[in-house]
């Protein structure tokens, strides 16, 4: 896991990648800072949470590589036929990736800094919505890695982890879709409109259940609740687990 | 070391492999010979645990590659076709990464690296990118990092395809001195290959092994016929006649046939005493034919199938 | 993956044959056991992850819900957990939000709500469910809460629900605003946060009825408004109501206590008999008065009220003289007051409190046995009356010294007649609480004296709280220090990385 982990992250300095996404990274949050730090209000826990739209951009980036670039260069096989389990190599990835946004993320440190200095609010809600960003980086990153796992090139790794992290942003909006057109559904055969509308909010609220973006909203206010991170933190596991199976297959594939 | 029985590998509803069963003995070094196609790189990946078979087993030091993956790889060096390199690395870093990978003793990797660069002769580019590397320096590389570990088993899949042929001569010379502390299976499409430095070969055709035999055994096997390929100016059925008539010769072939130019195979049996090369060249030259061509023919895979699957 | 290759193009076998190696393939069974192993346990591990998920968040998930804002703005304080603990534990109270659930809060009042709701749900123990019903796709909600059509439900606010009895919360009436921007701009700044208040407020009131009333004096030009008084008398468990000057003006027999606050014209003389009435029959009042717009009211019928409890409030303005009891020194309008020994119970974590525009209160040569009069709050001794009839406000001549600012008076007898005058309305407007917050040292000391008057019993006092102020040190502030945070972290920094990259790139690429 190590020897992975040493391999990826120092990779991602050995190529224009790393630091491009750096620079992006650094561009960005620093857009919204300097622009609430120029208005005079710093609201370091909002800031944070609202960066949450950037790992639509910087996971790709970050995890197209990790096992679509193996494939093509045929260096997975490097994996198959050493003594290591595949779940190593997989989490080995998985911690480089984080380690790159943990760089990353550093220019939100000085954010945090450059606040206190100026005599903003730095306080245990901040550090709040610091962690909770993480557990929501790790469950992008992860899905980022998955869908890195099941296509053969960078390109298209890109895409297919861009349109579903796209779509998990949308889970909010999707669900209230699909209130709405049950609800044309329903009331086209005749049932009465104040249950129908009962049944649309419930499976409003079923989708909407599974939305990271809304379960982790509250920290913006200060909240600190531990099931937003649970949720977090074994949808990561189940995505890792899954790209650890995808890989493994080739394994008992006949 | 490597006992392999009955493997089966269905791509799709194609059959790559089809029983295929041998194995491999301590310190030996084994030739997997068979053209292009003939399921070679399928077998290797599964007995270094890449692919998996449909059906039958592949045991590694008596550890079965599917139920203990982890023990049976530690045995295996491999070198696949393609060698796995991650190009945006120096060789060095790569190293020591498959050292990392491969879990070798921090303390042993200093001499080991030094050891392997300089056996497999890449020592002057150990700090260059594996990607501005030449084809024979990254064929290197892709050794070196089978060589890692110092695996009691290596697994050489085409080791020299590709290469220019000093390069070929280097790397059997290396993949030669490794036989000594290593059991070796390589495989080749070429038979001159296989019989420069295996021991033992096994013949595969069409997922199926045609032949299990020592290099010795092999060459007997291969004596008895030889063919010659002769090409002339002439009228084609009196030379054919004539070439008939010459004794020890068992078959004339037409290959090309132009209107003045015309080529021939011709199928000699090597028991005859007297050369026959001077007899069909004075024949020849009785003719008032002339000579534009005329040297023996290597076998060609396929046809030492044949021969050995016809038994002649 | 060439030999892959390599087998495709050989040529198929005949497809007869192929057909037969299909049906015929034998599979090693052991494969098979490890990708039932491998979908088994991927479904396994989604059904575990399904299962610990909804426990957190339906089970556990509010015990391991904590606030970590500054302001506490999202859990109620132990005060209100313990009133609702203190009820049966089959109490029933409903908190219905008549619109959808909100999924984003952010620059909503709601932001405030209903994350604090939830935790009036979550450390209820069962008494209060909060829903969120719109009475849009749900019209019959109204219905179900309010049968009778007797009270004003509509769209976008709370029902607070208790026995068929309702209190509706408006959220924006939930804060105190910034009455400055409110006047320049018309935008609501909120400064206070009295959401956690209101709630508890009306649950209490809901659960328990109201102590008793209090009338505040109304319709005589009165510059501000009470609703931030109402509000903390609500907390202490009386009701108010306005009590508008009129001909028949009478003060009702229900009424606890009797407010006077910041009129700009005088009582009338059949007002002041009645006030007058209402105190001999044991009536307690608080009046207060300041210097701004209401220089030239002589106040003479409520002169004539106070004098009863040998009260009078002076008609000129009280400016303060000495520097360390001013806040700001150019502005001696505004200053500290100190509280009067005997009064520093009511607040006793600060010495002195906030006053502005002040007149002063004085006895008024009533010396009745059985009236006790004191100073509540005093200015230094070197404060004067003030002549304001020249360009600048100065100091009359001989009149320095100290001055009361505020007075009480009781009498001794059985009725418990009482009355306090402030000749500030730093106590008792809305300008003034609304913009101080009702955790202001000043409205905490006047709470406690309203709630000592009434002799309220259990009272619940929640104090509102701030609104998180994020704003950075304007001292250290310039568009110098905006345009190199700019330049650092949007150009300097994503630059020398882009540099870096470029290096590295062009270094490797040569190796």
């Amino acid at each position: 896991m190590l020897a992975v982990f040493k391999r990826e992250f120092l990779s991602y300095f050995k190529n224009p990648t790393g630091y491009v996404a750096i620079a992006l990274y650094s561009f960005l949050a620093g857009y919204i800072f300097v622009n609430k730090f120029a208005g005079g209000t710093v609201n370091l826990s909002s800031e944070i949470i609202s960066m949450r739209s950037y790992f639509l951009i910087i996971v790709p980036i970050i995890t197209m590589g990790l096992f679509a670039e193996d494939k093509r260069r045929g260096t997975d096989i490097i994996y198959y036929t050493s003594p290591v389990s595949i779940f190593s190599v997989v989490l080995g990835k998985f911690l480089a990736a984080m380690s790159l946004f943990f760089i990353m993320f550093l220019n939100v440190f000085a954010h945090m800094f450059v606040t206190a200095s100026y005599g903003g609010v730095v306080d245990v809600g901040t550090w709040g919505s610091v962690i909770v960003y993480f557990f929501l980086a790790a469950l992008f990153v992860s899905i980022g890695i998955f869908a890195s796992s099941i296509t053969d090139t960078q390109i298209i790794s890109a895409i297919v982890s861009f349109v579903i992290l796209l779509s998990i942003t949308a889970i909010d909006r999707f669900a209230s879709n699909i209130s709405s057109s049950l609800a044309s559904i329903f009331s086209s055969f005749g049932l009465s409109s104040e249950k129908v509308n009962t049944i649309c909010e419930k499976a409003e609220k079923a989708v909407n259940w599974l939305n990271p973006i809304t379960k982790t909203s509250g920290f913006r206010s200060g909240i600190f609740s531990v099931a937003p991170l649970v949720f977090c933190f074994s949808t990561t596991l189940v995505f890792l687990f899954l790209t650890y199976r995808v890989l493994e297959k080739k394994r008992w594939a006949q | 070391m490597i006992q392999i029985n009955n493997l089966v590998k269905y791509y799709g509803d194609k059959k790559a492999v089809n029983g295929i069963s041998f194995s491999v003995n301590k310190g030996e070094v084994l030739g997997f010979l068979g053209p292009n196609g003939a399921g070679k790189s399928t077998t290797m990946n599964i007995i270094t645990g890449y692919l998996s078979s449909t059906s039958g087993t592949v045991k590694v030091n008596g550890h079965d590659i599917l139920e203990e993956p982890e023990e049976a790889k530690k045995c295996i060096g491999y070198l696949p076709e393609i060698p796995p390199l991650y190009t945006d690395m120096t060789v060095l870093e790569y190293l020591r990464f498959i050292c990392d990978i491969k879990g070798v003793d921090k303390s042993k990797r200093k001499e080991m690296l030094a050891r392997i660069l300089a056996m497999v002769r890449i020592v002057d580019v150990s700090d260059r990118m594996i990607g501005n590397l030449s084809k024979g320096y990254k064929q290197r590389v892709g050794i070196a990092q089978a060589l890692v570990g110092d695996p009691e088993i290596l697994i050489l899949d085409e080791p020299t395809v590709g290469l220019d042929p000093n390069q070929i001569l280097e790397i059997r010379k290396l993949i030669r001195s490794l036989a000594k502390n290593h059991t070796v299976i390589l495989s080749s499409h070429i038979l001159s290959e296989v019989q420069a430095v295996c021991d033992r070969v096994v013949i595969i055709n069409k997922g199926r092994v045609a032949a299990i035999d020592t290099i010795t055994d092999l060459a007997k096997r291969l004596s008895g016929t030889s063919k010659m390929l002769l090409a002339f100016k002439g009228p084609v059925k009196a030379v054919c006649s004539s070439l008939h008539s010459i004794p020890g010769v068992n078959s004339v072939n037409t290959r090309i046939s132009d209107n003045e130019i015309h080529e021939v195979e011709i199928g000699i049996n090597n028991n005859t005493s007297g050369d026959i090369r001077s007899s069909i060249f004075f024949t020849m030259a009785k003719g008032g034919w002339p000579i534009l061509e005329f040297r023996s023919l290597d076998p060609t895979l396929e046809e030492i199938f044949l021969s050995i699957t016809n038994g002649v | 993956m060439s030999s892959n290759n390599n087998i495709a193009k050989k040529p198929a076998n005949k497809s007869a044959g192929n057909k037969k190696d299909q049906t015929s393939i034998k599979r090693d069974q052991r494969n098979l056991n490890l990708k039932l192993f491998s979908i088994g346990s991927i479904v396994l591990l989604i059904a575990i992850v399904l299962v610990v998920n909804i426990i957190f968040d339906s089970l556990i998930g509010d015990k391991l819900t904590f606030d970590f804002s500054s302001t506490g703005q999202n859990s109620i304080t132990s005060v209100s957990e313990d009133y609702i603990k203190s009820l049966p534990s089959d109490t029933d109270i409903r908190i219905v939000g008549l619109f959808d659930e909100p999924t984003d809060l952010t620059g909503s009042p709601l932001e405030y709500m209903v994350p604090l709701l939830n935790d009036y749900q979550a450390k209820s123990g069962g008494r209060i469910t909060v829903e969120y019903i719109n009475p849009t796709t749900h019209p019959s909600i109204m219905q179900e809460l309010d049968p009778n059509g007797l009270y004003d439900l509509k769209a976008d606010i709370y029902a607070v629900e208790y026995n068929g009895k309702i209190k509706t919360i408006v959220p924006l009436d939930c804060f105190s605003y910034d009455e400055t921007t409110y006047y320049q701009t018309g935008g609501l700044r909120p400064i206070s946060n009295s959401v956690e208040s209101r709630f508890t407020n009306a649950i209490m009131s809901l659960v328990n009825g109201y102590a008793g009333k209090v009338y505040f004096v109304t319709n005589l030009n009165e510059s501000y408004g009470h609703l931030m008084l109402s509000q903390i008398l609500e907390g202490i468990g009386y009701e108010s109501e306005d009590l508008p000057a009129a001909d028949s003006f009478a003060v009702p027999s229900d009424c606890s206590l009797l407010v006077i606050s910041g009129i700009n014209s005088d009582l009338s003389e059949n007002m002041a008999q009645q006030i007058i009435t209402y105190i001999n029959q044991g009536g307690k009042v608080i009046v207060a008065i300041d210097f701004m717009y209401n220089y030239a009211t002589d106040y003479t019928n409520l002169n004539a009220v106070l004098e009863v409890m040998n009260l009078k409030i002076d008609s000129n303005l009280v400016m303060e003289q000495d520097t360390s009891y001013l806040y700001n020194s150019s502005n001696p309008l505004e200053s500290k007051v100190t509280i009067a020994s005997d009064y520093t119970v009511y607040n006793p974590s600060v010495t002195y409190l906030r006053s502005s525009l002040n007149r002063s209160v004085t006895t008024a040569g009533n010396p009745a046995s059985y009236i006790t009069v004191a100073p509540v709050l005093q200015t230094s001794d070197k404060a004067g009356l003030t002549d304001i009839s020249g360009q600048a406000p100065t100091i009359i001549s001989g009149t320095t010294g100290q001055y009361n600012i505020g007075m009480h008076s009781e009498f001794s007898d059985a009725k418990g007649q009482e009355m306090y005058v402030f000749g500030t309305l730093n106590f008792t407007s809305d300008y003034y609480i609304g913009q101080y917050g009702t955790t202001d040292s000043n409205v905490v000391f006047i709470r406690n004296i309203i709630s000592d008057m009434l002799d309220a019993g259990d009272t619940i006092i929640v104090d509102s709280k701030p609104i998180a102020d994020y704003s950075l040190d304007e001292d250290k502030l310039s568009n110098d220090k905006s345009t190199l945070m700019r330049t650092v972290f949007m150009v300097v920094i994503p630059l020398a990385m882009v540099i870096c990259g470029v290096i590295v790139y062009n270094k490797r690429k040569n190796l």
